[in-house]
């Protein structure tokens, strides 16, 4: 008899019998095996009736004598299970119809499978439907976005060690982490493959219900962290529970910031941008030996702006004239160029650096294996999002768009994670980077520059992160018109017919 | 740490025959990646995943559609929805 190809794990903590049968019935299927395990065999686990469920279903029943929690009684599932896969499957969650057709699909090429799921009531009506991202390394060191339905190849989730029982109540994230460290084979199949029940004493009601789940997470993250060399404190985040953020240690390498401007001033401004900007720059650069600033516009500073600024700031400004016609992208390209450190913050002249600014944040994220571009939380003076990652779906647009609070599923405007992309206003990227992908395409002189490039990064294979533990002011297109042309959207179509039809990274 | 105050140093860009033979590098690996990008190794491929994630999508709506319930809540969403627009005129 041939092995299963997967192996379905429950484990039984006083279950409500009904319940159970619908997770059983759910998980038949050919080349399905599905193991229960009964965590300590106590007066309200009524064993008879579960035992006669698991003959009906032909599953395996597994009864621990001892309550051991969780973990043990997951691993215990495992060490008598067949399958090539085991897939963890909560005993009041069930599989939607279909999910073999598509796990057996994503199995081929994967070590560890993740899907969408349905936020289901106590008798079954959708509440929600959960979308998750592509898989999102940094995104998983903050947030199990992934959440407890998951499956993993039988051999990987013996050499990572298993479930540990001292990570209970965030034992999933726990594993999750230290498989990612493990294979970069991770699958997310963007469908909801089983219905995640709600009841009031669930995270998915309320996540505040296992706050030790969320210390046991913070744990996880800050020893995973730890594992991978990086420098960095793992802090939950206030209000948003099961949320943590990365707070790097100082930098230590400099950063030369490149400004294109022309001079302006907004509406309702007595001073100019770039004025705002460098005065805004105290005390977040000049830190560092060797940061710099490298300032480019089309004319020379009559007024003597840059010479009154160099005054009042502890770094050194550099000015760069470029008299050939306005094109954005060659100027942005020609301030580079310009700059000597191997860090280059880009920034828009209409960028304003506050108290929740850090550029501490953006280095260490940028600092992570594979990462290429980094950009930062971006608002209106008002406190509304302005900018919170591209979004590419019909086209590119920013997502939550104007949204005044930071309530988004998954904490999606909270955590440091993974995007398509990130406005050329702000971003932080290594000079080799940018060499690499060839600087920013000149056929893109006003509008779509950014999107351009964000693609080139993600097509040589790199990750873009948006930094929301970072924060800057952005009074946007108060400088230049903001109208987009049939040509430049035509333009970048051409250049790119497949990338704006969903988007992997902000489902929601 | 203090900065010896200075005026700022101002050239004209580009500065050199080095600084355009950069600029004419990066256009060169830009057209590169463009290449890259329209080539026939990265056409767009439907992956299996993908065909099947989209039939099922589609399967669902049928399946939703075939539930009378269902289409009463359209309708009444519809009828809602058009309620509510002429209230507020």
């Amino acid at each position: 008899m041939t092995n299963p190809v997967v192996s379905v794990i429950t484990p039984i903590y006083r279950p409500v019998l009904s319940e159970l049968k619908k997770c059983l019935s759910s998980a038949r299927h050919a080349g399905v095996e599905h193991v229960l395990v009964i965590d300590g065999a106590d007066n309200a686990t009524d064993e008879a009736s579960v035992r006669k469920l698991a003959m009906r279903f032909g599953a395996t029943l597994i009864v621990r004598p001892v309550n051991g929690g969780i973990s043990r009684a997951t691993n215990d599932g495992v060490a008598a299970a067949h399958g090539e896969f085991v897939l963890f499957l909560d005993q009041d969650d069930y599989l939607e119809r279909h999910w073999f057709r598509l796990f057996e699909i994503a199995a081929e090429s994967a070590d560890f499978i993740y899907s969408d799921a349905y936020v289901v009531g106590k008798r079954g009506r959708i509440l929600a439907r959960l979308q998750k991202p592509d898989w999102s390394p940094t995104r998983l060191s903050s947030n199990m976005y992934a959440c407890h339905f998951f499956a993993v190849r039988r051999d990987v989730f013996n050499r990572v060690g298993g479930m540990r029982p001292e990570f209970d109540g965030a034992q999933d994230h726990d594993i999750a982490l230290r498989i990612s460290r493990e294979t970069s084979k991770c699958v997310h199949i963007p469908h909801p493959l089983y219905n995640w029940r709600q009841s009031a004493a669930s995270t998915a009601a309320d996540p505040e219900n296992k706050p030790w789940a969320f210390e046991a997470g913070v744990a996880a993250a800050q020893e995973h962290i730890d594992a991978l060399g990086v420098k960095a404190t793992v802090t939950p985040l206030v209000g948003a529970p099961g949320c943590y953020v990365s707070v790097f240690a100082p930098r230590t390498e400099p950063i030369s910031v490149a400004v294109p401007t022309a001079f302006g001033r907004g509406t309702g401004h007595s001073e100019t941008f770039i004025e705002i900007l460098l005065l805004s720059l105290r005390g977040h650069l000049g830190t560092v030996p060797g940061d710099e600033v490298v300032v480019i516009s089309a004319g020379e500073d009559t007024t003597g702006i840059l010479d009154r600024l160099q005054q009042l700031v502890d770094f050194p400004i550099t000015h760069l004239i470029d008299r050939s016609p306005f094109n954005f992208s060659s100027r942005c390209n020609a301030a580079i160029d310009a700059c000597s450190n191997n860090l280059n913050l880009l920034l828009n002249d209409d960028i304003e650096f506050t108290s929740s600014t850090s550029l501490d944040q953006l280095v260490g994220n940028l600092n992570q294996s594979g990462v290429g571009l980094v950009g930062a939380l971006l608002t209106y003076p008002d406190g509304s999002i302005q900018h919170a990652g591209h979004r590419y779906t019909a086209a590119p647009t920013h997502a939550y768009y104007q949204r005044r609070n930071r309530r988004a599923a998954l904490g999606e405007l909270v955590i440091d994670r993974e995007v398509e992309g990130v406005t050329g206003a702000l971003f932080l990227q290594r000079k080799s980077v940018w060499r690499e992908v060839g600087g920013f395409n000149e056929n893109f002189p006003l509008n779509y520059n950014d999107v351009d490039y964000c693609l080139k990064v993600r097509a040589l294979g790199y990750r873009i992160l948006l930094v929301n533990s970072t924060e800057a002011i952005h009074h946007e297109s108060q400088t230049r018109e903001t109208a987009v042309s049939q040509e430049e959207i035509d333009r970048l179509f051409t250049r790119w017919p497949y990338s704006f039809t969903s988007d992997s990274f902000t489902r929601n | 740490m203090a900065v010896k105050k200075r005026s700022v140093p101002t050239s004209e860009w580009p500065s050199s025959a080095d600084a355009k033979a950069r600029m004419e590098a990066l256009r060169k690996r830009d057209s590169e990646i463009g290449d890259v990008v329209r080539g026939p190794a990265t056409a767009h491929h439907i992956s299996e995943l993908e065909k099947q994630v989209r039939y099922l999508k589609a399967l669902s709506m049928v399946e939703r559609a075939k539930n009378p319930w269902w289409i009463v809540m359209q309708v009444r969403y519809v009828i809602g929805a058009v309620v509510k627009r002429y209230l507020k005129k």
